[in-house]
């Protein structure tokens, strides 16, 4: 009996330790980079690694925001064109003489206006986020093109408005800065608070929070503003680090965005929404882009390379899990 | 003798518990096999690894002497083992022949017969003696309807072993009865079927043997003319229940909780009035359709009422809702907790401290030690099962899983003032209700008013200090307890005697 007892809980830890397998996705980052490290000896140099992280600043600020809104259930299918809206309207706004402060607020409403109306058209309303989204979505691209006529703003930026893309503090770039700040609070907000607990609970199970008593609408609402006001705040520091409002600039962070985010499910936290996970499907993808990118290949190969590894990637991880 | 079904030696781990310790069954040619055992004694986990939905750690399977292993169910059923199980896997947007031959469609060159399905799913019903709506998305139609669908699947594909995991949960008699005699038939025909139900009379009536499992060992096989009901508890649990129903005497105070005239805005209450006093348990008893789960509901304030008042402590409610039912003690443990009361992915602490969240916050930081604490503290108070407070909710067993749908409520010490529990013994077992039952005597001996829904007619009576029996969307009347039967009780609800109205 003794010895059974003790082969069997034995048994469970060997059990539980297959819960290693939710780091999956982490092993397949590591790997990829190991790879491009061997593969180009300019990967790993202490700049490279830092122009990495630079480059994904901006799409982890925007995946952080669609995060919490997926956390609810809710996709934001707009943050591509919140984030472009923002862009070209902070830089047009300082070519026209108008204070840093207005222009940077003004930017950042773009993302808190999308928010509201968005979450109006989706609690209140009761339409489906994707359809909701896709369609204010629309709306902010033409407006953004009607703004600037689809030609990019540039010129006259005040010389401090590029800190915040290309300036640097006690030696650390400033995106690289704002995108800990955005990564900490939205990690302590999930897995700290109540209002991160009540998010996770609505995308859940929506009737048990309800008759649990949450305020579902109130959540949801909140966490689909928070996604508009991270993807504003993605434009501007963009904007700020191409030196220019591009209206299309923001574009590829909807597909980035929501790739990192599903990437991120299948780890940490596999089946939610977590910000960890997204941390890694950022730098998954960051990674990939610049490596690819360090070994010279042609656009279209670099494309297809991009989708093959992240693929491979996840792959790697979710095989496992099953059974 | 035969075999055609041999279990040997089985043993499965989860994460930080072990489900199933070396557990043997064996099923014979033409044999009912009951299965019985308290929540988490590993029933439906060995059901599971039968029809191969999950591989054991250690131990095989034979069938007809031959050891098989099943990757899937798929593998399972062309091997002649069909489950219905306990939690419906039904896709609920397709119709009932659209479930029936899921996976299993008759078609030609890939282009569905559904003239062939119809005429062949009409053959078993008439079989089974059953009659269900199978044009409709399984959506609308009740839990009764929607598990005789899921026989249908499982028998469609013409089983040798049946596994009917907890069939009769949401059955009338007379379905039940149906069941029943189609059971023999397939037992008569040569099948064999493995019965787990919670209710032993079922199981004393129907199998020929029954195998008792507790604490994912098997404690016997008993030849049903050895065995006694008692005796099977006593297996189950290890301890004798004495009183069934364990009935709390204490003399009622003011009235928290009154609702008048009450109807809901989609019709399935039409005129109903319940009043709760403190300390008083008041049963609701009703047919299936009765409006029963819509009116107690609308007394939480989920669902909106279009006439009539709710009245809490004295005061009209306004714009009644559940935030205000909350902030004013009053509480509702669901009849479908997993869809509408337990948050299955999250754990067991989380599930706890969802309501009281604030209590243990400070500017919406969620104090983890206090959660932790006062976890473990409910999880003791309740008798959880397994005690771990990170456990994921969804691995925890039915009666479990009730406990922790309703300790959300006393977290943090809470005291609210009216509970109302509908349906709160369904899928649990013996020793798990009467848990329940002294919970519910024990908030009702501290003060608070209880509601108690139940389709068990003895578990009303039992518990009840008055009981309020509806009728197709109105109350037709309140029984105090010296005068209860069962038969003036069910008249009530069957529309044929109009009790005294109130």
């Amino acid at each position: 009996m003794g010895v059974n007892t003790k082969k069997i809980e034995k048994e469970i830890r060997i059990n539980k330790n297959s819960s290693l397998s939710k780091y999956g996705t982490v092993f397949a980052l590591l790997a990829v980079i190991v790879i491009f490290s061997v593969i180009s000896d300019r990967f790993m140099a202490p700049d490279n690694l830092i122009n990495i992280l630079r480059q994904i600043s901006t799409l982890t600020i925007v995946a952080v925001g669609l995060t919490i809104c997926m956390a609810t259930n809710d996709f934001d299918l707009s943050v591509g064109n919140v984030a472009g809206l923002a862009g070209v309207l902070t830089t047009g706004l300082l070519v026209t003489q108008h204070s840093m402060l207005f222009s940077i607020a003004a930017g950042l409403s773009v993302g808190v206006i999308a928010g509201l109306i968005n979450s109006f058209l989706i609690t209140f309303i009761g339409i489906g986020s994707m359809i909701a989204t896709l369609g204010t979505s629309s709306i902010i691209l033409g407006i953004n093109f009607g703004y600037t006529g689809g030609r990019a703003v540039y010129g006259g930026l005040p010389d401090f408005f590029y800190f915040f893309g290309r300036g640097s503090l006690f030696g650390i770039p400033t995106p690289i800065i704002i995108m800990a700040i955005v990564l900490i609070t939205a990690y302590f907000l999930l897995n700290r608070t109540v209002f991160g607990r009540y998010v996770y609970a609505v995308g859940g199970n929506i009737n048990a929070a309800r008759l649990s008593g949450i305020r579902v609408r109130y959540y949801r609402s909140i966490a689909i503003i928070i996604s508009g006001i991270t993807a504003a705040l993605a434009g501007i520091v963009l904007a700020s680090r191409l030196g220019s409002g591009q209206p299309t600039a923001g574009q590829a962070f909807l597909m980035d965005g929501l790739g990192a985010v599903f990437i991120g499910m299948t780890t940490i936290k596999p089946g939610q929404p977590n910000i960890l996970g997204t941390m890694v499907g950022a730098f998954i993808i960051g990674v990939i882009n610049n490596g690819l990118n360090l070994l010279g290949l042609p656009f279209w190969v670099q494309d297809i390379g991009k989708g093959v590894i992240m693929i491979l990637a996840v792959a790697s991880a979710v095989y496992r899990n099953q059974k | 003798m035969p075999c055609l079904l041999e279990v040997k030696g089985i043993t499965k781990a989860f994460p930080g518990s072990l489900a199933l310790q070396n557990v043997d069954l064996d099923l014979n040619q033409g044999e009912i096999h009951g299965l019985v055992g308290a929540n988490g004694a590993g029933k439906s986990t060995l059901v599971k690894i039968i029809t191969g939905a999950l591989s054991p750690d250690r131990g095989q399977i034979l069938i007809d002497g031959k050891e098989v292993s099943f990757n899937d169910p798929r593998e399972a059923y062309s091997s002649g083992i069909s489950i219905v199980p306990q939690e419906s896997n039904l896709i609920f947007y397709f119709d009932g022949i659209e479930n029936i031959f899921l996976g299993n469609e008759a078609a030609n060159f890939g282009i569905i017969d559904r003239k062939t399905m119809e005429s062949q799913a009409k053959r078993l019903m008439e079989q089974l003696g059953v009659d269900v709506e199978l044009s409709k998305p399984v959506r609308e139609l009740n839990p009764a309807q929607r598990k005789l669908i899921e026989i249908l699947r499982a028998l469609n594909y013409n089983p040798r072993i049946l596994i009917l995991d907890e069939p009769t949960a949401a059955m009338t008699k007379n379905e039940t009865e149906h069941l029943f005699s189609v059971m023999d038939k397939l037992r008569k025909s040569g099948s064999s079927i493995i019965f787990i139900s919670h209710y032993l009379d079922e199981i004393l009536r129907m199998c020929d043997r029954i195998t008792i499992l507790k604490d994912g060992k098997k404690v016997a096989t008993c030849n049903k003319e050895n065995v006694t009901e008692p005796e099977i508890v006593k297996m189950m649990i290890n301890q004798d229940i004495k009183n069934q129903f364990p009935k709390v005497q204490v003399s009622p105070g003011k009235v928290i909780l009154e609702a008048r005239n009450v109807a809901t805005a989609d019709g399935t209450v039409i005129d109903a009035s319940i009043d709760v006093k403190e300390s008083e348990i008041i049963g609701i008893f009703g047919l299936v359709g009765a409006g029963r789960t819509e009116f107690v509901e609308a007394l939480f304030g989920a669902r909106r009422i279009i006439k009539g008042d709710i009245i809490l402590n004295g005061k009209v409610m306004k714009n009644y809702n559940i935030y205000r039912a909350i902030g004013s003690g009053v509480t509702l443990i669901p009849e479908d907790r997993l869809s509408n009361a337990l948050f299955l992915s999250n754990s067991v602490m989380e599930n706890l401290s969802m309501v009281y969240l604030n209590t243990i916050s400070r500017i919406g930081v969620i104090n983890s030690r206090a959660e932790v604490k006062n976890s473990l503290k409910l999880i003791d108070n309740l008798n959880i099962v397994p005690s771990y407070p990170h456990n994921i909710v969804n691995n925890l067993s039915g009666g479990n899983k009730q406990k922790v749908s309703f300790g959300k409520w006393l977290f943090g010490n809470r005291k609210n003032k009216v509970f109302i529990f509908d349906e709160p013994t369904e899928g649990v077992d013996v020793g798990a209700k009467v848990e329940m039952y002294n919970i519910i005597g024990k908030l009702a001996s501290e003060g608070a008013g209880i509601i108690l829904v139940s389709s068990d007619i003895e578990e009303v009576i039992g518990l009840s200090d008055r009981i309020m029996v509806m009728h197709e969307g109105y109350s037709v009347g309140t029984i105090n307890r010296e005068n209860f039967s069962q038969e003036k009780i069910l008249s009530m609800a069957m529309g044929t005697e109009v009790g005294v109205r109130k």
